[in-house]
């Protein structure tokens, strides 16, 4: 078995008319473009929540690494009627460690039924934790054409856990 | 003109070319095994290379190369950054926003204008995408040459290479053409990061195996923080490559003679003074240093080479000169030393007409020039020569002054912080943790790392560097007879000085700022590390592993990486770390790799009795090949995992990346 001609030339060239055609020269061939049309926060839709945590823990973080994390929660919506993008918002907030920490999705039409949000949590300073627990609030929201509403809110304890 | 252009001594002949070619590439890269070395580099640091900002300082030098490839020192419309291109670093003087690093900024401008002229024909992201397929398919090519099923296993890579292709372009997307300054400026210091390795292949090629020399030289970019800093175009990576071209220079200079070793030996003050243009402070540490080491170390001079080597330094010092005296009127005044620009009023369309010829800046050239005389083209006198150049002088003099002021006030802090607060020491080079004073200025996890946790290789580096001081030239003839023989050292003897008065430099500057937030690997000594990699090898016991039991160290880092970093990675995502915990994880096996290698040099060096003797060697060089491999993973997981933002280059690693991360 022997390759003939140089592959390295070859596979140059098809590089380049590859590029070529993607290129402005051929408008209708072109890349899939990863920018996604949304309108975040428009449309409608009807969301219920059915379960809010009602403990958090502020765990320290391992490996010497010395920060406090919140640990996951989530809570569970039903969505349906979706029109347009609206946004299913979790939203936690300790204030006395001026934690404020949304967690959002971005709805299309074909979503429907049951919609978990896990919340990215931040990391908190050590120097900022100086209690045991703290008060906090947890509050599913919905961004649509009609602003900002209040799905469901409850308060809850923060458990510092060393 | 017309002759000397049509004459058959300048024309371009294909033999010509193809001889101007090969000494092109044998100038850059050496030999093939060099080439190859600068392939696998680059297609390694490619594999993690993100379009988009790392750090917002960065941002300045992309305002920078949108303006100089558009034609203009100072910004016109800069397109990054906050309101008005306000972006750490970015500099202000006489109502105009200039960029810093021009040493790096210009380069990359001039990539920019290939880019912008590729793109008006073809898709830049099938190119970009296309040419690290390539070198793929080179890399194939280069190792399979004297393969034994050669010609099957082209076939094979060349599918592969293609699949991986057509894979890459289905998922690519189109690149904003606005985005072409930054993609240009990463292009340049991963072009930069490939040569580090070629250099450093050839630095090694000298005392080391062909082979053993250019995994090293790879290992130099891949099994250190060098390679971190690739796609994130700050200074770090050029300052190394200027590190490492110095101490190629020291190496081969004592076995070059002629015309050429003169040239070789003034390299080194070209580094310099390039350098400088980049960055003042590393440039001005690095001068220190190389000049410390070529003339205790050297052959005495002679008339002709201090001609030479201060043409060359000044002729290499120009571009510097040049962009200082267009940006501030005054030559040796470089833009890091003006004003930050923090939304300042702007000379509003003064500096648009100003600047809107090719070339740059007009105003502030006059204004430093022709200062207390009329500037009529016929009021041209020796007298206003002199007064100028006086002025200019004067200048300069304050300028070095302040520079000198600068360093010693550095200076004095690190030694405050060695004597006061040696926990910053402890920070900076052995345990990071958490640390108070990088978390108050917004490190908000604990992501940056100490020297030892990022190249455990530190450890051996610091045995090597002992033992070879040890039984260096000088030190050995200061032992036999009482006098110490500093000139015309052996190259690895100048090497050796240029290592240690390097390392000691940019800590006595860097220490007092350290630890600070956003270095992530110590990354101010970065440029350090290669060295240290150079010092580790110079350790006997080590040296023996990796040229008598390549092999071994070279599986032992291949299932380091392959399976402990699959390994790594199912961890992160079970226990669902954050990304402080992730990085300090990675931290504490590098300490862990680092006290394991470090102890077993300690042993081999002393010959003390452990263990199976015949299993020594082995145990030394697994050891060798996991903690380098350590470092590889670091490298890759944080380039895949850790750090999320932009999107890959190679988008067939987003898709890779996403799945980590899942």
């Amino acid at each position: 078995m022997t390759v003939r001609g140089n592959p390295v030339s070859l596979f140059g060239l098809l590089v380049l008319v590859v590029a070529f055609a993607f290129g402005p020269a051929l408008p209708t061939v072109a890349l899939s473009s990863s920018a996604q049309e949304y309108e975040p926060a428009s449309g409608s839709v009807n969301v219920t929540a059915s379960e809010l945590p009602e403990t958090l823990s502020l765990e320290r973080n391992g490996f010497g690494s010395g920060t406090y994390q919140l640990q996951s929660s989530f809570v569970e919506t039903n969505v349906s009627g979706v029109s347009g993008n609206p946004l299913v918002v979790y939203d936690v907030r300790i204030p006395e460690l001026e934690y404020n920490k949304e967690t959002y999705r971005i709805l299309s039409p074909d979503v429907e039924g049951t919609l978990t949000i896990r919340a990215s949590s931040d990391t908190v300073q050590p120097s900022k934790v100086n209690a045991t627990s703290f008060d906090a609030t947890v509050t599913v929201l919905v961004r649509s054409d009609v602003g900002s509403r209040v799905v469901m809110t409850r308060n809850v304890t923060v458990e510092v856990v060393e | 003109m017309r002759t000397l252009l049509d004459s058959r001594a300048f024309r371009l002949t294909r033999p010509r070319l193809r001889r101007f070619t090969e000494a092109l590439h044998r100038v850059l890269f050496g030999d093939r095994l060099g080439f190859t070395v600068f392939l696998v580099t680059v297609l390694f640091v490619g594999s993690f290379w993100r379009m988009d900002f790392a750090i917002n300082d960065n941002e300045t030098l992309a305002n920078g190369v949108q303006a100089f490839s558009n034609g203009h020192l100072a910004f016109v419309d800069p397109q990054f950054g906050g309101e008005n291109g306000v972006a750490p670093g970015t500099k202000y003087y006489d109502g105009a926003r200039y960029a810093r690093e021009y040493g790096l900024v210009v380069p990359a401008s001039i990539i920019a204008l290939v880019f912008q002229g590729l793109s008006q024909v073809f898709s830049l992201r099938v190119l970009i995408v296309g040419a690290w397929c390539l070198l793929l398919l080179l890399v194939v090519r280069e190792v399979t040459r004297d393969a034994r099923y050669r010609d099957e296993l082209v076939v094979v890579g060349i599918a592969g290479v293609l699949t991986l292709f057509a894979g890459n372009v289905v998922l690519a997307a189109p690149i904003d053409p606005r985005d072409i300054p930054l993609l240009a400026l990463q292009v340049w210091t991963m072009l930069c990061c490939g040569f580090v390795a070629t250099v450093a292949y050839r630095l090694f090629e000298l005392e080391l195996p062909r082979q053993v020399a250019a995994a090293v030289g790879v290992g130099v970019v891949v099994a250190t923080p060098v390679g971190f800093w690739a796609s994130t175009p700050k200074r770090h990576v050029v300052v190394a490559l200027a590190v490492l071209v110095a101490a190629y220079a020291f190496a081969r200079r004592p076995s070059v003679a002629g015309r050429r070793g003169r040239l070789l030996r003034a390299l080194p003050y070209a580094c310099a003074a390039l350098l400088a243009w980049v960055h003042p402070g590393d440039g001005g540490i690095f001068f220190v240093a190389i000049a410390i080491v070529d003339l205790v170390f050297g052959a005495s001079y002679d008339r002709t080479q201090a001609a030479l080597a201060s043409g060359v330094f000044l002729i290499a010092l120009l571009p510097f000169l040049v962009t200082n005296f267009l940006v501030s009127g005054n030559p040796v005044r470089p833009p890091q030393f003006l004003p930050q620009y923090t939304g300042q009023p702007l000379a509003g369309t003064e500096v648009g007409a100003g600047s809107g010829e090719p070339g740059g800046t007009s105003s502030g050239t006059e204004g430093g020039a022709a200062s207390g005389s009329d500037s009529s083209p016929d009021g041209f006198s020796p007298g206003l020569v002199i007064r100028s150049m006086v002025a200019i002088a004067s200048e300069a003099i304050g300028t070095v002054a302040g520079f000198v002021r600068r360093a010693r006030g550095y200076a004095a802090g690190t030694l405050n912080v060695f004597v006061n607060s040696p926990q910053h020491v402890f920070q900076t080079f052995v345990r990071s943790g958490h640390i108070e004073r990088a978390a108050a200025r917004g490190a908000n996890f604990s992501y940056n790392l100490a020297y030892l946790e990022s190249m455990p290789l530190l450890g051996p580096a610091v045995l090597g560097g002992v033992h070879a001081l040890r039984h260096s030239n000088p030190v050995q003839s200061l032992r036999n007879n009482g006098n110490v023989l500093f000139r015309d050292a052996t190259g690895p003897n100048r090497v050796l000085a240029f290592a240690v008065v390097y390392f000691s430099l940019m800590v006595l500057f860097y220490q007092q700022r350290l630890p600070l937030h956003a270095t992530l690997t110590v990354r101010y000594l970065v440029p350090t590390m290669p060295l240290a990699l150079y010092l580790a090898l110079r350790l006997p016991a080590l040296r023996e592993v990796v040229v008598s039991r390549f092999r071994t160290v070279g599986v032992a880092y291949a299932l380091t990486v392959l399976v402990g970093g699959e390994l790594l990675a199912g961890v992160f995502v079970l226990l669902s770390l954050s990304v402080g915990e992730a990085v300090q994880l990675h931290a504490l096996l590098a300490l862990a790799m680092a006290g394991l290698l470090a102890a077993w040099c300690t042993l081999a060096t002393l010959d003390a009795p452990w263990g199976p003797t015949e299993r020594r060697g082995q145990i030394g060089a697994v050891l060798l090949g996991a903690t380098a491999g350590t470092t590889t993973v670091f490298l890759l997981l944080t380039g895949w995992m850790h750090f999320p933002y932009g999107e890959y280059a190679i988008p067939i690693v987003d898709a890779l990346s996403e799945l980590l991360r899942s």
